[in-house]
């Protein structure tokens, strides 16, 4: 008993060391390496390892798996407000183009990829779901004068994405208690009322997640998501001036405190005067006649 | 065997199994539910194998936000994102039936979180929202392949990277 006890010091003091990440493998390498040696049963090391992997589990981020499922039911939820805007030509195009600067983030590739869909609403408004699926209003789509002014569009919503503002807006405690669960032994499934239990934690996140899109994030998540958004437009070789030209449609069009944009996001001049020291040493955007007459087929309903 | 040996033998064992944690770290895991591994540090390179979600990857180098990896059987070597892979281990979940190349009792020792089993149960509680979920199913299958990925910038007259 003795010699478990002193173990179970030395595998603790070197977790502590090397932090909670390894324990989990160093404890089952430990622990190996005693039974070899006969300096401990088997049971023991059982025990030993099922303790520290309590210990390593930490859970105190969602996986990209768990942030994919919040999204969906996010995105369906926003769905049953605002309504899909079923026009094949325009979404497959709106992914297309997505799809395609997603790749130039910093977070190219999620559980699921990045998805786009249309709001049948005259809003002005888009939202960024955890995991990658992006909703945009039809009232968005119709500030987009051209293809580099849509892109700025998505560009910012993937800086959402990227920099996991929606998913940060879940309180630190419902992820606590969604990693509960996690404790559950291995080749045990989860029983029908710790499923009822964590889908009422998986509840209590959505609202968190809608709360904060719905009145919008902190002034410095809208700038950061720009600064993100500029990034993505200069390496996928679009420019950044698509995104300084909605701006400055959105300030001609928003009335600011009322809905959608003008309700959740800072006064777009303050936004242009934060981005503008990223614009001057970009190239200024070229537009081709092919690129403009593609945008207006795929949005000709819209 | 005297306390003092023990404890002398047993700190030995314990630096040893130390350096193997280290080695060990040199694998990821890939955290997304399909990676593409390519040909060049590209998001257009060439695909040379996919890899689903859980599986460990040899790391061999470094490069920017890359990483260059060979598969656990040795097959196929090549360059993946690093944001698509994590130190930490992936596990699935049991209704992610979905992952090939997760076996049974990998599935069985099932990280929980929110999955599958529970977007079910919320659709059950929240009966409206079902036709909106079939929506994002629809929109999920809409994948651009890098092939058309570069087509678009080209047709567009972009270039990727000349900024």
């Amino acid at each position: 008993m003795k010699r478990v006890a002193y173990m179970g010091v030395i595998a603790f003091l070197l977790a502590v060391i090397v932090g909670c990440e390894t324990l989990d493998t160093l404890s089952k390498g430990v622990t190996t390496v005693g039974v070899a040696t006969g300096t401990i049963s088997s049971q023991q090391a059982n025990s030993i390892n099922n303790s520290a992997s309590a210990v390593g589990k930490t859970f105190d981020k969602l996986t990209p798996q768990n942030e994919y499922y919040v999204g969906r039911a996010v995105g369906a939820s926003l769905l049953s407000k605002y309504k899909l805007y079923d026009n094949k030509t325009a979404t497959i195009y709106l992914n297309t183009l997505g799809q395609t600067l997603a790749v130039f983030s910093t977070k190219p590739e999620t559980w699921g990829g990045y998805h786009f869909m249309i709001m049948d609403t005259d809003e002005i408004n888009a939202f960024a779901a955890p995991g990658g699926l992006i909703l945009v209003s039809r009232g968005l789509l119709r500030c987009c004068k051209n293809e580099n002014a849509l892109a700025g569009v998505l560009a910012h919503e993937i800086g959402h994405v990227q920099l996991e503002h929606a998913i940060n807006s879940i309180k630190k405690s419902r992820i606590a208690e969604a990693g509960k669960t996690l404790l559950v032994e291995a080749g045990k499934n989860l029983a029908g009322e710790q499923v009822a239990q964590l889908t009422t934690v998986f509840e209590g996140s959505l609202d968190d997640v809608k709360n904060a899109m719905l009145n919008g994030y902190a002034k410095s998540d809208e700038l950061n998501a720009d600064k993100a958004a500029v990034a993505i437009l200069i390496k996928s070789g679009y420019g950044p001036d698509g995104l300084k030209q909605m701006l400055l449609e959105m300030d001609r069009r928003l009335q600011p405190g009322k809905s959608g944009f003008g309700k959740t996001h800072p006064d777009p001049m303050v936004r242009i005067k934060e981005i503008q020291p990223l614009l001057n040493n970009a190239h200024p955007s070229i537009m081709s006649a092919e690129r403009q007459e593609r945008f207006e087929k795929a949005l000709a309903g819209v | 065997m005297s306390r003092k040996k023990l404890l002398i033998g047993f700190s030995t064992l314990c630096v040893t199994a130390a350096m193997v944690c280290v080695a060990a770290q040199k694998e990821m895991n890939v955290q997304v539910k399909e990676v593409q591994i390519r040909s060049s540090a590209s998001p257009f390179g060439s695909v040379v194998g996919t890899v689903k979600a859980g599986n460990a990857l040899k790391i061999n180098l470094e490069q920017d936000d890359w990483c260059n990896v060979t598969t656990g059987d040795g097959a196929i070597t090549g360059w993946v994102r690093k944001s698509s892979l994590t130190t930490s281990k992936v596990q699935m979940s049991a209704g992610d039936n979905d992952v090939a190349g997760v076996s049974s009792t990998e599935m069985s020792q099932a990280t929980k979180g929110f999955t599958k089993e529970v977007e079910v149960e919320y659709e059950k509680r929240n009966g409206d929202l079902k036709q909106y979920f079939a929506e994002i199913d629809k929109v999920e299958k809409i994948k651009t392949s890098p092939e058309e990925m570069l087509k678009f910038l080209k047709d567009g007259g972009i270039k990727a990277g000349a900024q």
